[in-house]
């Protein structure tokens, strides 16, 4: 199983020496920088603005890099044939969806750990102290991490344009962003009888997101409870494995021409 | 050699491309059986198109045969113990832009198994023996299509395997690396490395297979022994003459560079002999006269015309 290490590194390497990484970076740091701006001409709390913002930022880049560069990671190694020589080898097809979830995983860490930092430095110059409740919220962002990287590597074994895959992939995170609004349709009996099932299945079938956002408690400093965190933690973990061994079934039967 | 022993066997394999919505599946191998020995460098020919590339793709288990077996070292070919025991040079390879030539054989190596004790070693070795020591630190995209040829050479040897994959190895270099890699090819012979080589070159497969198959639309066509065919005849007799009289002769004459030089070629043992004699009564000089061998040429030519007739 260790053959997936240097998969994830070779894709780790690939993104830190791609434009595309350090672009969204850039963006992401003007995004943050302009929240200080928008900070000092709204009225109310400057920091909450700051913290608003710059999560919201650090949530869209990373979510955002996971797509544009999990999007063509198979395809790349199909097209280019690079799989071949991989495959070849002693590695199987499990480590080779592994190693790459784990490199792309690695670098939207990476990416969420270096954001982080500036969001955080920043939020201390303006309140004085460390927010827990900060703290908190890039952990939930990075279990979010962790379920958007198992889908692109779920939709990129089954689907082979990285058009595709992207779209589905950015579907499933809005899907699983408002999947509540399914539960609102069925509740106030917009939809009934067998329609209200199938929601219930779709329902449970999405990634719940929402669970994972929790921008509010870190801008008004409200701690998540560690029943939460455990939850949260199990539920993407379990998430995106169950991704990740449905990939490995559609995987291992695929052909290489 | 009883089939234990061999490096590859391929017995009854078929494979068949998936169907489509336009309509039914195709048949790419039908019934391929072949067995290359340890140590022996065994040659697969074959037109373009005609399933060689395939072949390779199954045995590496990048396809999932229709029928058949495919065994390595007496290993399934779907097993990675098989696997580790091989090494494989593409057609056309094509590697990670973003690394340089080290680091691209630091991830194969450990791919492949290779101890971190012995990695750096067995990549100074793999690097020195296709000649890119000076390039080791070159970044990927901006070596040529020979240096790159080289470094798919490398990174199928680094692991030192026992059976070797090489899918048109030559496609690509000048000739003195063509020679490199004839010569990389018979020293891995003499330790015992068995070659699976896929080309195009006849001349190549000429000089360097003990064995080879000619693949046609998906079937093996004819194996034979090179061995074999440099000790068989065609039939047919030359004979070279300078020519100093005005004498005529029979035969299928060819003109030769030099100055009245030509080669009579006889289908007929008798007539050859007379023609000979008459030569020799004249003042024609006699170069040379002897059977002709038929070339792998002449016999991939009549089995892949035979297959389309």
């Amino acid at each position: 199983m260790r053959k997936f290490i240097p998969i994830a590194q070779n894709t780790y390497r690939e993104s830190l020496r791609s434009k595309v990484l350090y672009s969204l970076l850039l963006f992401a740091a003007l995004l943050v920088g302009a929240s200080i701006f928008f900070g000092s001409v709204t009225i109310g709390d400057q920091v909450k603005v700051i913290k608003d913002f710059g999560l919201f930022a650090i949530s869209l880049f990373t979510v955002t890099y996971i797509i544009i560069s999990g999007a063509s990671l198979f395809h790349k190694e199909i097209s280019r044939k690079t799989l071949h020589t991989l495959l070849a080898r002693p590695v199987s097809r499990w480590e080779f969806l592994f190693g790459k979830f784990a490199g792309l995983l690695l670098t939207a860490s990476v990416m969420l750990l270096l954001m982080s930092l500036g969001l955080t430095l920043l939020s201390i110059a303006f309140e004085g102290t460390l927010s827990i409740p900060l703290l908190m919220c890039f952990y939930s962002i990075f279990l979010e991490l962790i379920i958007i990287c198992a889908a692109v590597i779920f939709f990129s074994s089954i689907v082979v344009t990285p058009m595709l895959i992207g779209l589905f992939t950015f579907s499933l995170y809005l899907a699983g962003r408002s999947a509540s609004l399914l539960l609102y349709l069925i509740d106030n009996e917009f939809v009934t009888g067998f329609g209200a099932s199938i929601l219930k299945g779709i329902y449970a079938a999405l990634p719940h997101l929402e669970m994972l956002n929790t921008v509010n408690e870190a801008v008004y400093n409200v701690p998540q409870s560690a029943t939460h965190l455990a939850w949260s933690t199990l539920y993407a973990g379990g998430y995106a494995l169950v991704l990740l061994l449905l990939s490995r079934i559609a995987f291992e039967s695929r052909e290489f021409s | 050699m009883s089939e234990h022993d061999a490096a590859l066997t391929i017995k009854s394999l078929s494979y068949r491309y998936k169907s489509n919505w336009a309509g039914p599946s195709k048949p790419a191998l039908k019934d391929v059986t072949l067995t290359v020995e340890r140590g022996e460098i065994f040659g697969f020919l074959g037109q373009s198109g005609s399933g060689k590339t395939t072949t390779i793709k199954c045995i590496l288990n990048l396809l999932n045969i229709t029928q058949g077996t495919i065994q390595i070292f007496s290993i399934p070919h779907t097993q990675h113990d098989a696997r580790a025991r091989v090494g494989y040079l593409p057609e056309r390879p094509y590697f990670y832009d973003h690394l340089r030539v080290r680091e691209l054989l630091e991830m194969y190596g450990r791919l492949s198994g290779i101890p971190s004790t012995k990695l750096t070693e067995r990549i100074d070795t793999a690097l020195e023996q296709v000649s890119l020591n000076d390039n080791m630190k070159a970044p990927l995209h901006s070596l040529s299509k020979g240096q790159t040829q080289r470094v798919a050479m490398a990174q199928a040897i680094v692991s030192r395997p026992e059976l070797l994959i090489l899918d048109e190895p030559f496609s690509g270099l000048d000739p003195l690396g063509r020679k490199q890699f004839k010569d990389l090819l018979f020293d891995f012979k003499k330790k015992g490395t068995s070659v699976f080589l896929s080309s195009h070159i006849l001349e190549d497969i000429q000089n360097l297979c003990d064995h080879v198959s000619i693949m046609s639309e998906g079937t093996i066509k004819r194996t034979l022994s090179l061995r074999e065919l440099s000790n068989s005849s065609s039939g047919s007799f030359e004979l070279i003459l300078q020519k100093k009289s005005s004498e005529k002769y029979e035969g299928k004459e060819t003109a030769l560079p030099g100055d009245s030089r030509v080669s009579l070629v006889y289908e007929n043992e008798q007539i050859a002999q007379r023609e000979l004699q008459k030569a020799l009564a004249h003042d024609d000089v006699v170069e040379a006269y002897h059977v002709l061998h038929p070339t792998l040429e002449e016999l991939f030519v009549e089995t892949v015309k035979g297959s389309d007739a």
